[in-house]
């Protein structure tokens, strides 16, 4: 069986691409490209400029773009990364900052009163020490673990989840099809920009749990007494 | 409460209503139910003509032929209306961190952002096709 190819596009940006000795156009640097696209950064207020320069040029001179196609495929594999961290890290936020609704509702349906849980439930999320073994030994004795009060939190929040999660799965499939369309233009240059924008698995690290501070010996004391 | 001789007056007034006279009332009101400008095309924009010609240039080259040229510049348009929605998607991100429950407005600016990148795509290929003619017929005339 004859197995025919078609002939491979040819190299398209060559010809466009900005010289490679020119200023700030080496390997490593930031590439040239047209002033609005170039402009256009994903930083929301408070993020690190300066992180996503590092992103963008360590991805530059990892995949060493030729041609403007290049560089506008590039920058959109790094915004794309840039955009799911961010929404990773507000999602891992949002659920640290209802886990005492969570942590409530959950001790409620333990039989703790409204108030009374509401109460431990914040307190619980501010770290207290008296709430945190509070916490520590009704769930125990119900056979349940903190991640019960997360999932809690998750459940009372789902639709405000759920926007997120698609925000997310959105971002990830245009991620997707980029590098699919790159691929079909330059494999090797798909290849080396999925290497260099693969996710991280920043969750787990955020929501992992932290161990409560040690008592001080005031407080040891207080409530040995 | 306003009075029954007031809510009269105001409706026959209304009634006798034909909209804003002024250039100044009929420009704000011609913006009524404008709200990001992404579904008009990128030329409709005329500051924006310059950027999608350097852009076009850039992505052609020297001496492209007709074929190339039109083809880089609707990979040019669909790549700034690509950063037009992208700017918008992230003024609304921002008000989402800031606590803005606008995460549906930005779900509903996620068809704008495919239907650019499905334009950018198909000009994509067409470039590839124009610049694979434009490179067979320098081969033959050489």
């Amino acid at each position: 069986m004859t197995i025919t190819t078609t002939p491979s596009l040819p190299r398209l940006p060559a010809r466009a691409s900005a010289p490679r000795n020119a200023p700030g156009n080496g390997p490593g640097n930031v590439p040239m490209i047209a002033p609005m696209i170039a402009l256009h950064t994903p930083l929301a207020g408070g993020e690190d400029a300066d992180a996503y320069a590092k992103l963008l040029a360590d991805t530059t001179a990892c995949v060493r773009p030729t041609g403007i196609l290049e560089e506008m495929w590039l920058r959109d594999a790094v915004n794309h990364y840039w955009e799911i961290e961010r929404l990773r890290r507000f999602r891992a936020g949002r659920l640290a900052a209802v886990r005492a609704e969570g942590m409530a509702a959950l001790l409620r349906s333990l039989g703790e009163t409204v108030s009374g849980a509401d109460e431990l439930g914040r307190r619980w999320s501010a770290r207290e020490i008296t709430a945190i073994g509070d916490v520590r030994d009704r769930l125990e004795r119900a056979g349940l673990d903190h991640a019960a009060a997360l999932g809690s939190a998750f459940a009372l929040h789902l639709d405000e989840f759920e926007r997120i999660e698609q925000m997310i799965a959105s971002l990830e499939a245009r991620r997707a099809a980029a590098l699919r369309e790159i691929g079909f233009h330059r494999a090797d240059f798909a290849d080396r920009l999925a290497a260099a924008t693969q996710m991280r698995p920043i969750e787990e690290a955020e929501l992992a749990e932290v161990p409560p501070p040690a008592p001080s010996p005031s407080e040891a004391a207080g409530e040995a007494g | 409460m306003i009075s029954r001789a007031q809510r009269r007056a105001n409706r026959d007034n209304a009634a006798r209503s034909t909209g804003p006279r002024t250039r100044a009332g009929k420009t704000t009101a011609a913006r009524n139910a404008w709200r990001h400008g992404l579904s008009l095309p990128v030329l409709a924009d005329a500051a924006l003509a310059p950027e999608v010609a350097a852009l076009a240039r850039a992505i052609a080259g020297e001496g492209a032929s007709a074929a190339s040229r039109t083809a880089a510049t609707r990979i040019a348009e669909a790549q700034i209306d690509l950063v037009r929605v992208r700017s918008v998607r992230l003024a609304a991100t921002q008000r989402l961190l800031e606590g803005a429950d606008v995460a549906r407005e930005i779900l509903r600016l996620d068809r704008y952002e495919r239907r650019a990148l499905f334009r950018r795509s198909r000009a994509l290929e067409a470039f590839c096709g124009a610049a694979w003619d434009d490179l067979r017929s320098r081969k033959a005339q050489r």
